[in-house]
């Protein structure tokens, strides 16, 4: 700085005074609201929902080349049936081993405690379509993988079991986060004061906590059921790996969607019933998803705990002696062996499968092509995400106006609605348009842009839920303009949980096949990339998991740094 | 029969020490209040008595057994917490029969116990109402009714009233108190006001710096205490510094203070020598003082006077160099000049503390 002349920085000066006071205007942060506005609902939440209104228009060709024929309409059916059957009995699953363990994680001090806290998060930084090929190799015999690491267990033969443990490793994680994180909000003096009226720890919890839990719950459930509802490389590698021929409503639209595109690459017609078909079943998985995410709440809200009766003496005994220390065990064990070593298995897999052929024939351009395709792509939809999304935060918890409560509501539909079906809508949207010219990268840089909008939003809105806005007031009472009062007093304590958003943003959007293949499948990403060399007719497992296994380095690094950078900023400032 | 008794209780946290060899016992049916300043380890030490923490060292017995390693729910006692922490998806009758409900006492009996208990808190016609349409008081006369409906004989209070309006807080605690006699508990009371203290104890214990400072009843405590903190912490005083400049007789003394300002007291308690520094600590309430010069007085001016009531204080400013207050009915003005006699039998002689006073009186 002390190279600029002076003057300059007046100058600069006198333009940072300016700008404050322009930007300040009431009409200038009304235009710029109204633009977020804009284009939350023309560009993010229409292209989303765009296909219920294509459905509606095209009727006529969805009865006559789906409705009316039965192979087809069985084939979608059955494939949504995969679909709802996987995730309903996925969110069951997580809710009864998320409660404990969350529990465990917040109430109880033990020594590694921290250490699990973190490795809990890992298996979120891997791509779902390494995940799938990890979890088929770790649990299901797979017919078409010459060499098994030693320790594959060998034994799913068939697609419901194997999906469902493919979807516990990848919902687990962010269950038990989002349930340990709202666990924590809860005076754990209530739980002491039970104990002083004579429950057991068993009964404390049980009576006490887990009723004043209820929104927790109906949280983790959704998070569950959108998640595994939306999950299509996974799947689809998974399904592979095990070598089944079953589908789920994502897999088959990624399906239908490559043929569709194959065939126009040929330059022959598609078969008829390819696109009706698509947009009939994006529409019942869009409807499934929110009618499954409306039940949850329900019932997560009206249920009947088992409150009625207490069996002090069966309860005194799962409280006390060893049954806890064997509890705990049990669920350190249960993450390692159901989450954990499934994860990371295909690791093992890159150390028995390397050799030098295998390096030198592998197709290093469409490799690196793949995998800068989706830096640019995650990158660019985080950062739009986050210059877009962080106001919108704002104007949805700092405003009040009836609006906000509207939006607030409208800002998840993205997260709900499955992406594949989200990428087929967002598809859909941009080539029945008119005004921008077509584009392959930009409508899937647009897609993303959509599927990960929420998490920037939702993660902000978290952030300033925590501060009082009195903060802020006290800030312009001082004579500060709205926009530096953000600036120094918001923008430090919602930082972090930006950077939090923005870093499940990148990772998602990095990890995102669905809405890829549904946008574009010409757009090779590298989840793409990994799911064509596991589904392919001479599938290269190896070079699979190496591509993964980079991913997961470049997330992890960019997440490292991220971090670093905000920890260091804090300090030069303190 | 509750009979809380506490042997070298210590508890560390890394390197900060919460109690150091606590010793205390609590005898069947006393109200026992256990005063100090805030972070004086209080809360350790009924969390300590509770189970909610181990003590690092140190034995505690209640009923003469042991009770390490025992779970709170296993010990014998009720609890009411300072932040009253009553249920808030029950209603005031579900909290209150929270007790029975969970040692699986028959509907009917847990019913009895707990329209008792409400009864006894006079909250009966609000029973069917949710924690958040209550007032305050009522909140905490939940919690109240919830701890006795374990008819536990053992009763602990984690300042159980402090974070109430003024009003309520002083007819709350008459009430605590009277409960606690009628249903013939021993009671816990632990408090950082040392009104509400003395008001209601039994028997007072004040704790500073994780450590016991003096036990013994309200009236002792105020009128006799044995240490500097006591004086200064129960009650208000004033001190003086000042110096033994004549020892006549046993209870006898010369004292000598700054601007060699002295004055001759017979009657005083303690044995000090001639030439020892010592600190002289007055009552505001227990002097006599008048406007003409008098023998054997301090003299001084009023520098303000403060309407308080019943009684005006006055901060004066003695020729010693001293600040002292005074309270009294009479009324007198603003830069009046004052003369001071101390009445030997109330006021006390300590020894001048080898770290000064400001760090004796000091709250932690």
């Amino acid at each position: 700085m002390a190279l600029i002349p002076s003057s300059h920085q007046q100058q600069l000066k006198q333009f940072q005074t300016r700008f404050i006071e322009y930007v300040s205007k009431p009409s200038v942060s009304y235009t710029w609201y109204f633009f977020i506005i804009l284009f939350f609902f023309t560009l993010v939440l229409f292209p989303t929902i765009f296909v219920l209104i294509y459905a509606v228009l095209e009727f006529v060709i969805i009865q006559s080349e789906v409705l009316s024929n039965p192979t087809i309409m069985s084939e979608i059916l059955e494939a949504l049936m995969y679909s709802i059957a996987v995730s309903v009995t996925i969110t069951i699953v997580d809710l009864i081993f998320g409660l404990p363990i969350a529990w465990i994680l917040v109430r109880k001090e033990f020594r590694f405690k921290s250490i699990l806290n973190s490795i809990i998060e890992l298996p979120l930084a891997v791509p779902t379509a390494g995940l799938g090929f990890s979890v088929a190799l770790f649990w299901g015999v797979t017919p078409n993988v010459p060499v098994k690491p030693f320790f594959a267990l060998n034994f799913v033969r068939d697609a419901l079991p194997i999906l469902i443990l493919f979807h516990f490793t990848t919902t687990f994680p962010y269950v038990i986060r989002s349930l340990a994180a709202i666990l924590d909000e809860i005076d754990i003096t209530l739980e002491i004061a039970a104990r002083t009226c004579g429950a057991s720890k068993f009964t404390a919890a049980r009576t006490v906590t887990l009723p004043l839990f209820r929104s927790g719950v109906a949280t983790a459930m959704v998070l569950s059921l959108a998640k595994s509802l939306s999950d299509t490389g996974g799947a689809m590698t998974v399904l592979a790996t095990i070598g089944s021929l079953k589908q789920t409503s994502t897999v088959l639209i990624g399906n239908w969607k490559g043929d569709y595109q194959h065939a126009i690459a040929a330059g022959k017609e598609p078969l008829g019933y390819l696109l009706p078909g698509m947009a009939f079943a994006s529409v019942l998985m869009i409807c499934i998803a929110l009618c499954l995410v409306f039940l949850a709440k329900i019932l997560a809200k009206q249920a009947k705990l088992p409150f009625r009766r207490v069996f002090p003496s069966i309860e005194w005994r799962i409280s006390e002696g060893t049954a806890p220390q064997a509890r705990s065990i049990l669920s350190f064990g249960f993450l390692v062996f159901f989450v954990l070593i499934p994860s990371f298995f295909l690791v093992l897999y890159i150390f028995q499968g390397i050799s030098i052929e295998k390096l030198l024939t592998a197709d290093w351009f469409l490799f690196s092509q793949s995998i800068l395709l989706s830096v640019i792509v995650a990158t660019v939809a985080t950062l739009v995400n986050v210059c877009l999304g962080v106001p919108m935060a704002i104007l949805i918890t700092r405003k009040n106006h009836p609006f906000s409560r509207i939006l607030d509501a409208l800002v998840d539909i993205p997260y709900v609605v499955p992406s594949a079906a989200l990428g087929f809508s967002v598809g859909l949207f941009w080539t029945t348009q008119i005004i921008f010219p077509p584009n392959e990268l930009f409508f899937v840089i647009m897609a993303h842009i959509s599927m990960t909008f929420p998490f920037i939003v939702r993660n902000t809105i978290g952030g300033l839920a925590e501060l009082d806005p009195a903060y802020e007031d006290a800030a312009r009472s001082l004579g500060a303009r709205p926009i530096q009062a953000f600036h120094h007093v918001t923008l430090p304590v919602v930082k972090f949980s930006i950077i939090a958003g923005a870093i499940m943003s990148f990772t998602r959007s990095i990890g995102e096949t669905g809405a890829t293949l549904a946008v574009s499948p010409e757009s090779i990403t590298a989840p793409v990339f990994i799911v064509a060399l596991i589904t392919g007719a001479e599938p290269d497992y190896f070079f699979a998991a190496l591509t993964t296994v980079i991913l997961i380095l470049i997330s992890s690094l960019l997440i490292f740094v991220l971090r670093a950078k905000v920890t260091k900023k804090g300090k030069r400032k303190a | 029969m509750p009979n809380v008794q506490l042997k070298g209780v210590s508890k560390y946290f890394g390197r900060i020490k919460a109690l150091e060899e606590i010793d205390l016992e609590i005898k069947e049916g006393e109200y026992v209040g256990i005063l100090g300043p805030s972070g004086c380890g209080k809360t350790t030490l009924i969390n300590c008595i509770t189970g909610i923490v181990e003590p690092t060292h140190g034995t505690i017995l209640i009923d003469g057994k042991n009770v390490a390693n025992i779970p709170i729910e296993r010990r014998d006692f009720a609890m009411v917490f300072q932040s009253i922490a009553i249920f808030p998806h029950m209603t005031v009758e579900q909290n209150a029969a929270y007790g029975p409900f969970v040692r699986n006492v028959p509907k009917q009996t847990r019913g009895e116990i707990s329209e008792e208990m409400l009864r006894l808190v006079d909250l009966l016609e609000q029973k069917q109402l949710r924690p958040r349409s209550l007032s305050g008081g009522a909140k905490q006369k939940t919690a109240v009714a919830r701890a006795l409906a374990n008819q536990e004989k053992l009763l602990i209070l984690d300042e159980p009233i402090s974070a109430l309006d003024y009003k309520v807080r002083v007819s709350l605690r008459y009430e605590l108190r009277r409960l606690v006699k009628k249903l013939g508990l021993t009671a816990v009371h632990i408090t950082h006001d040392q009104e509400e203290a003395m008001s209601i104890s039994d028997r007072l214990v004040i704790l500073r710096a994780g450590r016991i400072v003096e036990v013994g009843t309200p009236q002792q405590l105020y009128e006799h205490p044995h240490t500097l903190f006591s004086m200064n912490f129960v009650g208000e005083s004033n001190f003086l510094e000042g110096m033994i400049k004549q020892k006549r007789a046993q209870d006898s003394y010369r004292i000598e203070f700054r601007n060699n300002q002295y004055i001759d007291l017979q009657g005083l308690k303690g044995d000090f020598d001639q030439g020892e520094s010592i600190i002289l600590a007055f009552r505001p309430e227990t002097m006599n003082y008048c406007s003409q010069e008098e023998d054997n007085a301090l003299s001084g001016t009023i520098l303000r006077k403060r309407f308080r009531g019943g009684y005006i204080r006055y901060e004066v400013k003695l020729l010693t160099d001293d600040l002292i207050i005074i309270d009294s009915q009479t009324l007198l003005e603003e830069k009046e000049k004052i003369f001071i006699q101390i009445d030997p039998y109330e006021a006390r002689l300590f020894a001048s503390p080898e770290f000064g006073l400001k760090k004796v009186l000091a709250l932690e």
